[in-house]
């Protein structure tokens, strides 16, 4: 019974859908925060650090960031995390992996669409996230702030 | 109830307890938005020789026996973690793990367990049960998807007993994201099971108590954009209370008369001593390449551990793949020799003969705990999903002559030098 239950589960873990989200080639990525934060512009380095878990609280000492993240198979974040860090997506995942069991940090709360994202943005007072250049008017219309601005290569 | 039955008693409990915690963090995730389970599983199958050989083992904590019946136990976990933020400073962490290993009531697998308090991004305080600072670059130690590598260079891991500890930790940050600093202070305390001399027999499963009270450690670490440096210093107040322990005090009021220096033997298998333990590990970063290593040195004031451990890895990423190639190396300094009396006296034949076998037995009980090993091992990740990854290893050690170390013999025979090639093949997922 019991051997039956786990080799269900690894084949069910082994064979999920896996399918990757269509490749789409952005321009531009905007990291944007609630306007509450009074956040109006971040360097390279401040948003690594808090997409990295290296920072927790937002840098004009606000609150405990709440960094929001696209689906893990997701081209969007497969391309904000190597424009920002210059590594693969997989061993940006290794790193979040070492980094959340070994209890030091949990890695940004991943929602499914960017619908999602600016709602929440636009909720939460400490959010941040990051966005196509496609949602600028999206963003405008959230109230939300860009604080820096992606170009990508 | 032997070790094999109760294991299995409690792998299925703790499957139950952890599918119960499942779907009852999910639910506290949906009303708080702030607690979030997730998991690992790593599901590997060692290749693995016949009793008369040696045992690969991920490290002392594991039953030889089990291993060499069971491929897949070598490498095979199960974990889920349970997190939550409770507010803006309190934090909690719940992690258990099921795998093979020889402590095995409900609470033993149970890695983490704390409470944070985080003050600010520069301070903070954990309370509890988390991973102990030994592992620097590998404190994630049992979550396959998080390493290059099958198992982690057993020279320098695999005769740790402990992977977590009780206590308090204070942590301070400074710095910024190209020079980033941190300095922690842990006081606590371990107890666990592990087995100095694999055995084969069903009722001898030659597992030994180990218990650190209390243990201090310090660690600081750098880190920029492409290199990561952690140093380590724990002291330990030891105590092994080891079936050669036991065996050598029994012996001692005896022998002491005839046998002056026994007492140097008792107090070598003395089971209260001091450890002190030092490392330092580096891990550089850029591009597709990566390079880590790391260097520790054990000192003891009894028989067990005294020595050198390092490693040195080599990973280049191509797309999904992932090649690697990595070197361990471990070396005990402790060449405890002990001359037996020769009594030149008729009718003392029978003493003698028990002098020569305690002799034997001395020498076997440090040759059982002496570490001198080296490997080469290659092997390739492949990423083929998102969080999940397929891995393929082979490790090539090489032996020293007298030297048991973490990969011992079930027939004790160490008197040659040997070399064996194991592979070994995972499928890790984070989820």
């Amino acid at each position: 019974m019991m051997k039956k239950w786990l080799l269900t589960f690894i084949i069910s873990g082994l064979w999920l859908p896996t399918v990757k989200a269509e490749e789409i080639i952005y321009q531009t990525m905007l990291v944007v925060v609630n306007p509450n934060s009074q956040l109006t512009q971040l360097s390279e380095k401040q948003v690594m650090s808090l997409f990295l878990g290296r920072s927790k609280f937002l840098p004009n000492g606000g609150g405990k960031v709440k960094a929001i993240d696209y689906p893990i198979d997701s081209s969007e974040r497969a391309i904000f995390y190597q424009a920002l860090t210059g590594k693969n997506i997989a061993d940006i995942d290794a790193y979040w992996a070492r980094l959340k069991y070994s209890g030091r940090v949990s890695p940004p709360q991943a929602l499914e669409n960017s619908r999602q994202i600016l709602q929440m943005v636009a909720e939460q007072d400490t959010a941040i996230a990051y966005l196509p250049s496609q949602y600028e008017d999206s963003i405008a219309q959230s109230g939300l702030q860009t604080v820096l601005t992606m170009r990508l290569n | 109830m032997t070790h094999r039955k109760m294991w299995t008693r409690n792998f299925i409990t703790g499957c139950l307890w952890l599918g119960l915690l499942a779907p009852s963090a999910t639910y506290a995730e949906l009303r708080y938005k702030n607690w979030e389970t997730t998991g690992f599983l790593t599901l590997g199958y060692a290749q693995t020789d016949k009793y008369d050989d040696r045992v690969l083992r991920r490290n002392v904590n594991q039953d030889g026996q089990e291993l060499h019946d069971n491929g897949f136990l070598v490498d095979s976990r199960f974990g889920l973690q349970l997190t939550g933020d409770l507010n803006d400073h309190w934090e909690m962490v719940f992690q258990a793990v099921l795998k093979e290993q020889y402590a095995n009531n409900a609470f033993d697998y149970v890695d983490m367990a704390f409470a944070r308090y985080r003050a600010s991004d520069a301070w903070q305080l954990a309370l509890g049960r988390q991973p102990f600072d030994t592992f620097i670059m590998s404190d994630h130690v049992n979550v396959g998807y998080s390493f290059d590598w099958v198992r982690p260079p057993t020279e320098f891991y695999g005769y740790i007993p402990f992977d977590s500890f009780d206590g308090i930790k204070i942590t301070r940050d400074w710095g910024d994201f190209d020079n980033a600093w941190k300095w922690s202070l842990s006081v606590g305390y371990i107890e666990d099971l592990f087995e100095i001399e694999v055995a084969d027999e069903p009722e001898n499963d030659g597992a030994d108590e180990v218990k650190a009270q209390p243990i201090y450690n310090t660690e600081i670490s750098w880190r920029s954009d492409s290199w990561h440096v952690r140093a380590n210093y724990a002291h330990l107040e030891f105590k092994l209370d080891s079936e050669n322990s036991r065996a050598f005090r029994d012996f001692e009021n005896t022998f002491r008369p005839i046998w002056p220096d026994f007492s140097v033997i008792t107090s070598d298998f003395a089971v209260n001593n001091k450890m002190s333990y030092a490392a330092i590990g580096a891990s550089w970063q850029q591009g597709n390449w990566k390079i880590q290593s790391e260097i520790s040195t054990i000192n003891a004031d009894f028989v067990y551990y005294d020595g050198e451990r390092a490693y040195l890895h080599f990973a280049y990423r191509y797309k999904e793949f992932l090649p690697y190639l990595t070197f361990g190396y471990a070396t005990d300094d402790s060449n405890n020799s002990y001359e037996v009396p020769v009594i030149n006296e008729p009718g003392a034949e029978e003493l003698q003969a028990l002098f020569d076998a305690v002799g034997v037995g001395l020498t076997e009980a440090v040759v059982s705990v002496r570490n001198n090993q080296t490997s080469i091992s290659a092997g390739v990740r492949w990423d083929y999903a998102p969080q999940k990854a397929l891995k393929f290893q082979c490790d090539r050690f090489n032996f020293d002559a007298n030297s048991a170390s973490t990969h011992g013999r079930f027939d004790q025979d160490y008197s040659r030098a040997e070399q064996k090639t194991w592979c070994s093949a995972t499928f890790d997922w984070a989820f």
